[in-house]
């Protein structure tokens, strides 16, 4: 009985440490993002001096004022959501489409398409050839050249190929019974039971084209086809233009706190959204690599 | 039932014709697919010929008739590549940052979903979770422009550092530092997210084994052993074998992001350096005749470590 | 497997393709097409463009390089057929193009519709973009030859801790131990370009990427005194007397810490500088010391006076409306078209005294010309250098960097030998990659990564790589000049 009671002690203290630890292992997951929240917020001198840890000094809206009345900046964050919003969807499609035969053993054919799918997950024809894609298709320039590139990842079609495998046999067969081809299984059966799997693939993709820059960087030369990423790679890494646009209304802002404003604001859509997806993702990721 | 059976569970042994009647709308679903994959990533195949040719980017009407225009040299990169000792450097450099990056950061999510599973309040579990996950949806620019200001030799960590021991750490120029800089970023970013897959696979765990190996009188140790992991160490290999397959990927965008000249002796990988042999010094054939090198590798242990997997394991990618 | 064949008919045929179109009407205006470097603005959407537009009557659509990989994204496009009608690029990018063969010969569209450009633009500058007697390029000199780089220095703690203006290196050196000393967590000495910190490299005794050394040109690199000058530039960074960030500065890092007291002396780039335009805007009240060039053991003292080509315009082969690009930018320069896309209306955006001293009226010059300079291809070389007064001194920080940088340039400014180097091949091909791993170098050098008892390796791989072609094609020409 005290053995057991000890153990119970024990059991709830290594509890406790554990929730303890987590609770710092959280911490040290937002405390850097706090960072930039709080210099965002921060008056210019107080940025420059190095002096904001995780909450804001000399308050000021004026880094979100500037950054928001940026001409360049809106635009690019529409380009970015337009993006988004059209890539995802049109790369969910053909995933999905892809990724539905694939999962029938029964399938003629499947293997060597498979063989296709794995092969081009390595090897890729280089920068110049694929510049030379676009520029073919007359796409330099274009938000539809930023959407190509991304709009299949094999490793996605994987997963949601092992998504459908784990679908029971019997549900469909019933479908096929009644005379139901494969699109209308898939339509009718198929897709209704996959929301979760379909919602995390959505959300893997709308990630990556939302974070993407490198092939803006490759085919964009106007500045209103530019991607936020773009903008935000240029406001990081050669902000000093930003005093020669302006050098008055600059002279009372930071660069590091408009660069923090940047960044807090075209991350926010995704932190915004992901916390509400997440049940679905974590049930989407389960099924995609536990069942094989 | 009996008719059911014959004619839509062995549509294998039907002759195509037929078969392509039943089944063709498989087929047409394929097609987008297929043309994405043969015309985005096949077709652009032929600039790998680049990696066999003195690439003149003037010499034709158009680029892509410079490519066919350019003369061959036959294996003279690759010659070249193997030969230069920047190549072994390069890849003990892409081994080095992979393994520590496995040695690291692969436990560490393992741990993670450990003690993620240990918290038995579901409100703390759910924010915990949700807030472990938030790096992995930022990108490289954007957490490099947050790390870049706290570690920096005014940032809030030198600072600190400085008042508490006298002393700062040039994170970003000492060649040595800057490998664990990669690493631990890197364990930031993606601990959280690659600890969802365990998690999952220990609450799929029977309940009953804990109990029954509870009233037995095994501690926590114990019932890790003898328990936790046993469940969970399918998914572990699985895991593990994927990441080996992609041991030549050292992290090509973290690094291409977070880097500078005065680390490229410990941070300079295959990937990031075809990126300046191309882009810096726009040599086209050198880069290409590298990214074959690293694509054939790394098609080879992809497809080793996968079928390997599925012997084993009976679970694969693909 | 039809749809597959005939993506790629398409994709072969779109490619091979690439038309040249030349047959516009003569009273009809083409839209112009024009490709210039990064800079933050939209350049379709600028009080500027549109006054273009409204006094050539061109429509013209304007791209820009990204900031980064900009060089290779030029060729790409170039290559790939992308038609631009002009191109406004660096000096570098010039002559990366013309090296292959991608750029159009203008002599004889300027000598039918370029009477401005011809006139206005001096035949001394046309020499530094013609290869082998024809001329591809529309040069853009530096607005007046003046001195472009220097070290500022707060005099309010000179005078606090009651320091001299330091004219050595060694005492430079001291100086900068005294501010470490009294202000432990101030950045001593800032520095932008640490490969050659012009004003430091004249206590070294030279003054120039190429030197004279005996009737012929070597490079700094190859130069004794260099190495003389990395181990004092690598002594100051041991010595806590550099910025411990110097790898990974950036820009907008280092007008941070200027124009937030964390830094003492900086190595301002020219008129334009961010960091020292910030610094002067956050404390208008402080003064800043110019720094003149540091004496070396001789008691010699020279720093460069920028008379290089500060950008070039050119037309592609590719280009599907040469001649009226020509028109195009000879129009933009007719006087009174010029004075306006450049400055703006007499009296309304800018003034004239009586003296002929041009200033801006602020802040709608700003407003409506704050990227002009952006859309320029070249100017009127005889007129501009005092009306582009008016442009360095739109801001009150601009003209202080001007005149201060300048303030001795009569004791001090020396012409650099290669100034009016033509275009050479070889030398083209190499610069970008040459200059990218000095840089490098230096970093590793001043870092401790590299030793600099391994500098004659870095020599040696320096030469192999193209610095030695690069060496035999620029002697040949000082030689024969």
């Amino acid at each position: 009985m005290k053995a057991a009671a000890q153990k119970q002690t024990a059991e709830r203290v290594g509890r406790t440490i554990n929730g303890l630890l987590l609770f710092i292992l959280a911490l040290i997951c937002v405390l850097p993002f706090m960072h930039m929240i709080a210099k965002s917020f921060s008056g210019a001198s107080a940025v420059s001096a190095g002096r904001i840890t995780f909450w804001p000094l000399d308050a000021t809206l004026n880094t979100y004022r500037y950054v928001l009345q940026d001409g360049l900046f809106f635009s690019s964050f529409k380009n970015s959501v337009t993006i988004t919003l059209a890539g995802t969807f049109v790369a969910l499609a053909i995933t999905t489409m892809a990724a539905y035969p694939l999962s029938k053993q029964y399938f003629r054919g499947r293997k060597v398409i498979l063989m296709l799918y794995v092969f081009t997950m390595l090897f890729y024809g280089g920068m110049v050839s694929i510049y030379i894609f676009m520029r073919s298709l007359n796409l330099l320039n274009t938000l539809l050249s930023q959407i190509i590139p991304l709009a299949l990842s094999q490793y996605n079609l994987f997963i949601m190929k092992t998504f459908f495998e784990g679908i029971p046999e019997p549900i469909e067969e019933s479908a096929h019974i009644d005379g139901a081809g494969p699109i209308r299984t898939l339509v009718s059966i198929v897709l209704p039971l996959s929301l979760p799997s379909l919602a995390t693939i959505a959300l893997f993709y709308a990630v990556a084209y939302w974070n993407s820059y490198y092939h803006a960087m490759l085919f964009v030369t106007r500045a209103d086809v530019k991607p936020l990423q773009m903008y935000l790679y240029e406001l990081i890494t050669t902000a000093q233009n930003l005093y020669e646009v302006d050098p008055v209304i600059a002279s009372g802002l930071s660069g590091g706190g408009m660069q923090a404003a940047a960044i807090v604001v075209s991350t926010m859509p995704i932190l915004m959204v992901y916390p509400f997806v997440q049940k679905y993702f974590v049930k989407g990721l389960t099924i995609g690599s536990v069942k094989g | 039932m009996q008719g059911f059976l014959k004619s839509h569970s062995v549509p294998g042994k039907m002759r195509f014709g037929q078969y392509f009647r039943r089944y063709w709308s498989l087929y047409l679903l394929s097609i987008p697919g297929l043309i994405y994959v043969v015309g985005y990533k096949i077709l652009p195949l032929i600039g790998l010929q680049l990696a066999f040719k003195n690439f003149d980017m003037f010499a034709g009407q158009g680029i892509l008739d410079s490519l066919f225009k350019s003369e061959w040299v036959g294996l003279k990169h690759f010659e070249s590549i193997f030969r230069s000792r920047n190549f072994t450097h390069l890849l003990a450099n892409t081994l080095t940052i992979s393994l520590m990056k496995l040695a690291i950061n692969f436990p560490l999510a393992i741990v993670l979903a450990l003690m993620l599973n240990e918290v038995k309040n579901r409100i703390f579990a759910r924010v915990t979770q949700t807030v472990v996950y938030m790096p992995h949806f930022l990108s490289w620019v954007i957490i490099h422009g947050i790390f870049v200001t706290l570690l920096s030799s005014n940032g809030v960590v030198n600072h600190t550092l400085r008042a508490v021991s006298g002393k700062t750490i040039d994170f970003y120029t000492n060649p040595q530092i800057f490998r664990w800089l990669l690493v631990l970023t890197e364990s930031w970013k993606e601990t959280g997210w690659s600890a969802i897959v365990y998690l999952a696979g220990l609450t799929a765990i029977d309940e009953e084994l804990y109990d029954a190996a509870y009233v037995d009188g095994a501690g926590y140790l114990k019932r890790l052993w003898h328990v936790t992991l046993p469940g969970i160490i399918p998914i572990i290999s699985l895991m593990l074998l994927l990441r080996m397959g992609g041991i030549l990927g050292a992290g090509h965008e973290q690094i291409l992001v977070m880097y500078n000249s005065t680390v490229y002796a410990t941070a300079d990988v295959l990937s990031t350096y075809i990126y300046r042999i191309g882009i810096g010094k726009l040599d086209f054939s050198v880069a290409t005749a590298l990214g074959l090198f690293e694509s054939t590798v790394g098609f080879i242990l992809m497809v080793s470590c996968n079928g390997i997997s599925r012997k084993v394991l009976g679970r694969s990618l693909w | 497997m039809k749809k597959i064949l005939a993506l790629l008919l398409t994709l072969t045929l779109l490619a091979a393709a690439d038309p040249l179109v030349d047959a516009v009407a003569e009273n009809e205006k083409p839209v112009l097409r024009v490709l210039g470097t990064y800079n933050s603005h939209d350049p379709n959407n600028d009080p500027t463009a549109q006054a273009i537009e409204e006094k050539t009557g061109y429509h013209v659509k304007y791209f820009m390089l990204p900031a980064e990989n900009a060089l290779e994204n030029l060729l790409m496009q170039i290559a790939s057929g992308e038609q631009y009608d002009i191109l406004r690029i660096s000096e570098t990018m010039y002559q990366e193009l013309l090296s292959r063969n991608a750029l159009m010969p203008l002599d004889e569209l300027l000598a039918e519709e370029g009477s401005n450009l011809t006139s206005k633009i001096f035949d001394s500058a046309y020499s530094l973009t013609r290869l082998n007697g024809k001329t591809y390029g529309i040069p853009m000199m530096a607005e007046r030859a003046s001195i472009t780089d220097g070290i500022v220095m707060r005099k309010e703690i000179l005078d606090e801790l009651k320091l001299g203006v330091p004219t050595t290196p060694a005492e430079l050196k001291s100086v900068l131990m005294a501010v470490k000393a009294a202000y432990p967590d101030m950045i001593p000495l800032l520095t932008n370009d640490e490969e050659m910190i012009e004003t430091i490299a004249s206590g070294f005794g030279f003054y120039f990427d190429w030197n004279e050394v005996d009737g012929k040109l070597i490079h700094y690199v190859e130069m004794p005194e260099y190495q003389e000058y990395l181990a004092y530039i690598v002594d100051l960074y041991n010595n806590g007397l550099l910025d411990a960030d110097i790898a990974i500065n950036t820009g907008t890092t280092r007008t941070e810490k200027f124009s937030s007291d964390n830094a003492f002396a900086y190595t301002c780039g020219g008129w334009t500088d961010a960091a020292t335009i910030a610094y002067i805007n956050a404390f208008p009240d402080r003064e800043l010391i110019y720094l003149d060039p540091l004496y070396d053991v001789n008691g010699k003292a020279g720093i460069k006076r920028q008379q290089a080509l500060n950008n070039v315009s050119c037309i592609p082969v590719t280009a599907a409306n040469p001649r009226d690009a020509v028109r195009f930018m000879n129009r933009k320069l007719d006087d009174d078209v010029f004075t306006y896309i450049t400055i703006g209306e007499k009296d309304v955006h800018f003034t004239v005294d009586e003296k002929g001293n041009y200033a801006p009226i602020m802040p709608i010059f700003n407003e409506v010309r704050n990227n002009a300079w952006w859309y320029l291809n070249s100017f009127d070389m005889t007129k501009y250098g005092d009306m582009w007064m008016a442009r360095t001194r739109r801001t009150k920080a601009t003209g202080l960097i001007y005149d201060g940088l300048n303030q001795h340039a009569n004791q001090f400014a020396v012409d650099n030998p290669t100034d009016l180097c033509p275009t050479l091949e070889v030398v083209a091909q190499n610069k970008a990659s040459l200059a990218t791993m000095i840089h490098d170098y230096v970093l590793q050098i001043i870092v401790g990564v590299k030793n600099i008892e391994d500098h004659e390796a870095f020599v040696q791989e320096w030469l192999e790589a193209g610095g030695q072609a690069s060496k035999d094609a620029i002697n040949e020409w000082y030689l024969n000049r």
